[in-house]
């Protein structure tokens, strides 16, 4: 079973980690922050009140897959904002800096879930509508709405060519049908964090050239994971091991 | 001692002939979405207000906007507190156990999520942006040898007017790591309009609040209504929704209506879980469907 459900806001800034003073955002929610919701709204800490970097949450995602469908077109918004310069150890807040931030403008994301030892407290909190920590879209300030769409039994599909409708994980054998998917494009997004929230793997993905939001042909799938999921196509990244 | 209850907030401020927030990025024009025409409001901002406020109300602040070192600031508040490691001096601050804190000095690291969140603001209608120069009034030395003394001009954006809307969460579960009350809440909602009216610097007059909702459940609800700041919509004095240009052409409360009717529906849908609501507003405001929030039953605090 798969659960299903939506979150948006008015911005969005999935921060690309290598990107040192200005803040460039990927251009949609990344597995890991999808991550960072799911243990939101289940209400995992993340251990940060006792060690500024660590990400304790994500021992409990042992068995979890996710994949990920844009909903909104893909629209930019870029402007700076003014921050008190934090680099060296003694922190001297007598310097701002205004470094320049990317934001995805009213996004809206659908996430798929399923498997993992989460599963079913993740489920009852998304049928009470419940979110026990504060949802956002990479930023604090940029604070989520969640809407529940449902549970939905998945079918794996074998059979090609197929319609994609999510980011897609580009896996081996994987063939596209460019003709008709008009234009794709490539990101690299991580996909695994430690629980230090050191980076430890990231994936190559698809996605829909056409604002985002549009779908992927596929001529043959090779070793991508597809399930229909109330009635749409779904590509899954790869379950996390906790 | 933590809040046990989770709240939302709706706060409505109006700046007329001011800049709201100006884009550092961008010569100092007020942060603007082009495709909507709608001026935005970043969430600092917004907490500066409510810092400021609070620095003059004598309360602890451990981000005072003085130009010091963290170390310097840090030494100052242990003194006053009497306390002595990060976390001690932190929890006697009310901004960081309100907004959170990245603590990093010395050999102490860590990161409180902050219980309250805030959204950035943004007008409910499409203003437009006035340019304006002026002279500065002193003029400068002239070059060596020559009498020649110049005025330099000065630019500013200004907005003639702007309703903005901010939308806020206070989130029990995080406050029991920061350790932020009900109280602490309570101080909050004073500062959010108070320090708005108190934003008197030349940049920042005139800046007037006019409609403050809170909603406070009860004990034990983890759900939430989410956005109230898009459940409520701007109207002309006739009761028409503003087009782009009616929008454009606002230049006071008295020729619009706030429109909070879209936000019963969901009042109604959870007003099983609702313990309290708080209305604040200024009287120069139409408040579109605040006798029907009066007549639906709930526990209704106007202040």
């Amino acid at each position: 079973m798969t659960l299903v459900f939506e979150i948006a806001s008015n911005l969005a800034m999935f921060r690309k980690g290598y990107t040192t003073t200005s803040m460039i955002s990927y251009p949609f929610l990344t597995p890991t922050a999808a991550a960072g919701v799911i243990a939101a709204i289940v209400g995992i800490d993340n251990g940060a009140g006792e060690k500024a970097d660590a990400a304790a949450y994500w021992q409990k995602f042992n068995g979890t897959q996710v994949a990920i469908s844009v909903r909104a077109p893909l629209a930019w918004y870029l402007t700076a904002v003014n921050l008190i310069k934090f680099k060296n150890g003694n922190g001297d807040m007598r310097e701002h800096i205004q470094p320049k931030h990317q934001f995805i403008k009213n996004p809206r994301y659908r996430v798929y879930v399923r498997g993992g030892d989460l599963y079913r407290e993740l489920k009852a909190r998304l049928e009470r509508n419940e979110c026990v920590f504060t949802p956002y879209l990479g930023v604090a300030y940029a604070i989520a709405d969640i809407s529940y769409i449902g549970e939905f039994a998945e079918e794996e599909t074998t059979a090609c060519p197929v319609a994609v409708n999510t980011i897609m994980p580009l896996a081996e054998g994987l063939a596209l049908d460019i003709n008709k998917s008009g234009a794709v494009f490539k990101e690299h997004v991580p996909l695994v964090q430690d629980t230090e929230r050191s980076f430890i793997k990231s994936v190559p993905v698809l996605y829909s050239g056409r604002a985002a939001t549009e779908a992927i042909y596929i001529k043959e799938k090779g070793s991508l994971e597809l399930s229909m999921v109330g009635g749409e196509q779904v590509a899954w990244f790869e379950a996390w091991s906790g | 001692m933590s809040f046990t209850s989770r709240r939302e907030m709706l706060f409505v401020y109006v700046v007329r002939d001011a800049n709201p927030n100006g884009d550092p990025l961008n010569s100092n024009h007020p942060r603007y979405d082009e495709e909507t025409e709608q001026v935005l409001v970043s969430d600092v901002r917004i907490k500066r207000t409510v810092r400021d406020q609070w620095l003059r109300d004598n309360k602890l602040v451990f981000v005072d906007g003085e130009p010091k070192t963290l170390k310097d600031r840090f030494a100052e508040l242990k003194e006053k507190t009497k306390k002595n490691t990060g976390r001690e001096v932190m929890a006697e601050c009310l901004d960081t156990r309100l907004f959170g804190v990245t603590f990093a000095l010395g050999k102490e690291a860590f990161s409180w999520t902050g219980p309250v969140q805030f959204k950035w603001g943004r007008s409910l209608h499409a203003v437009t942006v006035d340019f304006v120069q002026g002279t500065s009034a002193f003029a400068t030395d002239g070059k060596k040898g020559e009498d020649k003394q110049q005025r330099s001009f000065r630019n500013e954006y200004k907005v003639p007017f702007a309703m903005i809307s901010v939308y806020g969460i206070a989130n029990q579960f995080a406050s029991e790591r920061t350790g932020a009350s009900d109280e602490d809440l309570d101080a909050l909602r004073g500062a959010l309009w108070q320090g708005t009216e108190n934003l008197i610097t030349r940049s920042k007059n005139e800046h007037m609040p006019v409609f403050y909702l809170e909603i406070i459940y009860k004990p034990g609800f983890a759900g939430k209504i989410g956005s109230l700041d898009e459940k409520i919509t701007l109207l002309d004095a006739q009761g028409a929704l503003l087009s782009r240009d009616t929008g454009r052409a606002l230049r006071s409360v008295s020729q619009c209506k706030l429109n909070i009717n879209p936000l019963l529906g969901s009042l109604e849908t959870f007003s099983p879980h609702i313990e309290r609501v708080i209305v604040k507003r200024n009287n120069d405001l139409v408040v579109a469907g605040l006798e029907e929030l009066r007549n639906m039953g709930l526990d209704i605090a106007e202040e």
